[in-house]
């Protein structure tokens, strides 16, 4: 996954990728550290093999996103206390410590890699080349997680469909309401310390995107996988009717 | 969105409905009322425009479980309703290929839960009246349009027998006349009116139309100036495909009966006494219809309970009467007879014309009117 030219870019075009890129790159090393943290839960070396697999591939993924920067001729912010991501990281070691694999897999599979997917393909479809194969590429891969994980979350949803949409439910309550803060036309907070000056949200335009849509995409591919799992309709629709806006 | 149809093959089969209702919104003010609902009291308003830039995001899915029953009580059945959330923005925006991703989605639901029937309700069933796309899901669907069409009928018959017009000698006009309820609900009525008049867009299928009517040796004739034809008329069915009212019957004479069964609804009524327009093709399930959570009921509102438009009501009908075929299905198909079976169907397990009411609520005075089959 090298890069070759570097695209014929405006410097404020420059400047919007950076920020996504920063995005990127702190969000890959956050599911990175994710996936490490997992190892520990499990007993099964074959289960920690793959944990720690998915572990060295997110790390791959922040490495190609870093490199894009350096091409791109900017810098990526690489901030793991950044606000929103930090509170992300917390909500998950929470679930580590209580040593409660599902929780980890929803929000690692299906909420953290909804918004990634989702985001990557619409970053993947404005951006020049290389850059956009870079996201294209990456997203694909990071699909193929969601897959994965989908057999297992039905799994579970079989034995106990009520006890799993209710942990699920607890679980969006908890972590997507960050990720929908994240995309919100209103910030809760000065700045998520991940933008190399304003706030991206309103220069998305420059690059062909715009933020009410990447919410839109993301909420929609993050219901279509619940759907997949066997999620009631009506339960998820209730669910992001309460999300932040 | 493309990965919808492949969901469907992965995805866990959610209940065991026997029948689904397929539908959409008619509006934006109804979907932002939907939307405030769900969300927690005491939650920030959600400005409109935020609304609109969220809902057309979400995919088809079933938003309520509803369960009906036979009136006098000889079965019950279960089934969902699922809204496709196409917006009305995307009705008018005309782009038809992102409207039929939708529409096959909620058909991928609907099998999921389990379905043997299904409706498609609203501008949903244009899938099966132009045949656009073929449904490979293992259940029934049915436009719902022969009931609707029955409901309309009869609606106009009883509501022109209340006012005191006399059919036998009306001049009914029925705007959309060569729609597929349009159609029906001309076939039935010409030998029954005294002059009929279709308005239609399509003016070689609306030649051809009258041409077979009058064949029968009906009054029937073409609209050429609408509004000069709806300033003479008794009645004014107005069943027409639009994506807003457009239609002005203020220009009808006073005492005309005005029945608007378009969704969204196709006549402009600003500053007249409603006293005679109702919104037709709507029907009553005298035993019962509900949803465990309360949500088809907010989908839906209407000023009495039990109340649904005729083509969801038609999906109710066959599931009750365990009957799981496309009962009414491409255009052009809707005969008397078959307005007579489904109003038969109906009678059997307690389905009737709904009270009449229209925006500004019920008739005054009104009972729910009886009319023979």
């Amino acid at each position: 996954m090298t890069t070759a030219q570097a695209p014929s870019l405006t410097d404020q075009q420059r400047s919007v990728y950076a920020d996504i890129l920063s995005q990127a790159v702190t969000g890959e090393l956050i599911g990175m550290a994710n996936y490490a943290a997992m190892c520990q839960l499990f007993d099964n070396p074959a289960d920690q093999i793959d944990s720690v697999e998915h572990a060295a591939n997110e790390c791959g993924h922040a490495a190609a996103f870093r490199q894009a920067a350096i091409d791109l001729g900017v810098v990526a912010i690489e901030n793991l206390e950044a606000h929103y991501w930090n509170k992300i990281r917390q909500a998950f070691l929470g679930h580590v410590a209580r040593r409660d694999t599902l929780a980890c897999l929803v929000v690692q599979e299906v909420m953290l890699e909804s918004f990634a997917v989702s985001m990557y393909h619409a970053v993947g479809a404005v951006a020049p080349d290389p850059l956009g194969t870079i996201f294209r590429e990456i997203g694909d891969e990071e699909e193929g997680h969601v897959d994965h994980a989908i057999e297992e979350l039905q799994a579970a949803l079989h034995a106990d469909r009520d006890g799993f949409e209710a942990k699920v439910e607890q679980l969006h309550d908890e972590v997507m309401t960050i990720l929908a803060e994240m995309v919100a036309a209103r910030d809760t907070v000065p700045t998520c310390g991940l933008c190399h000056g304003e706030c991206v949200k309103g220069s998305l335009g420059l690059v062909g995107l715009d933020r009410a849509t990447l919410r839109g995409q993301a909420l929609n591919l993050y219901l279509r996988i619940l759907d997949r799992i066997g999620v009631r309709g009506e339960r998820s629709l209730a669910w992001v009717a309460r999300l932040p806006t | 969105m493309g990965g919808q149809v492949a969901d469907v093959i992965q995805s866990e089969r959610v209940g065991e409905a026997e029948f689904a209702l397929i539908g959409h919104q008619e509006n934006w003010p109804q979907i932002a009322e939907i939307v405030r609902g769900l969300r927690p009291l005491g939650s920030a308003e959600l400005p409109l425009d935020e609304i609109r830039s969220i809902v057309p995001w979400i995919p088809p899915r079933t938003v309520s479980r509803v369960r009906v029953e036979s009136y006098p009580r000889q079965r019950e059945a279960a089934g969902v309703y699922i809204d496709t959330f196409i917006t009305p923005d995307e009705l008018a925006s005309g782009t038809l290929r992102p409207l039929l991703a939708k529409v096959h989605a909620a058909a991928d639901v609907a099998a999921r839960e389990g379905a043997r029937i299904a409706s498609l309700g609203g501008f949903t069933s244009i899938v099966l009246e132009r045949a656009l796309g073929e449904l490979r899901q293992p259940l029934a669907f049915t436009t719902g349009n022969t009931l609707t069409a029955a409901l309309l009928v009869h609606g106009i018959t009883a509501a022109a027998a209340k006012i005191g017009i006399t059919l036998a000698e009306a001049d009914v006009v029925i705007v959309g006349g060569t729609g597929d309820i349009g159609s029906g609900c001309a076939r039935w009525l010409a030998p029954r009116v005294g002059r009929l008049q279709l308005a239609a867009r399509h003016h070689g299928r609306l030649a051809a139309d009258v041409g077979r009517l009058r064949v029968t040796g009906h009054n029937v004739t073409a609209v050429t100036d609408l509004n000069a034809s709806i300033g003479r008329a008794d009645v004014v069915l107005a069943v027409a495909s639009m994506v807003a009212p457009s239609v002005d019957a203020g220009i009808a004479p006073s005492g005309a009966l005005l029945c608007d069964a378009g969704y969204p609804k196709n006549l402009i009524v600003a500053g007249r006494e409603p006293r005679h327009i109702f919104w037709g093709g709507m029907g009553v399930a005298r035993g019962g219809i509900r949803s465990d959570d309360g949500m088809l009921e907010r989908f839906y509102r209407f000023p009495v309970t039990n109340v649904g438009h005729g083509c969801m009501l038609e999906a109710l009908l066959l599931a009750l009467a365990q009957r799981y075929e496309p009962f009414s299905t491409g255009r052009g198909n809707i005969t008397p007879a078959r307005i007579d079976e489904i109003w038969r169907l109906a009678q059997e397990h307690g389905f009737a014309l709904a009270p009449f009411f229209n925006g500004s609520g019920l008739w005054r005075a009104t009972t729910m009117p009886t009319v023979a089959a």
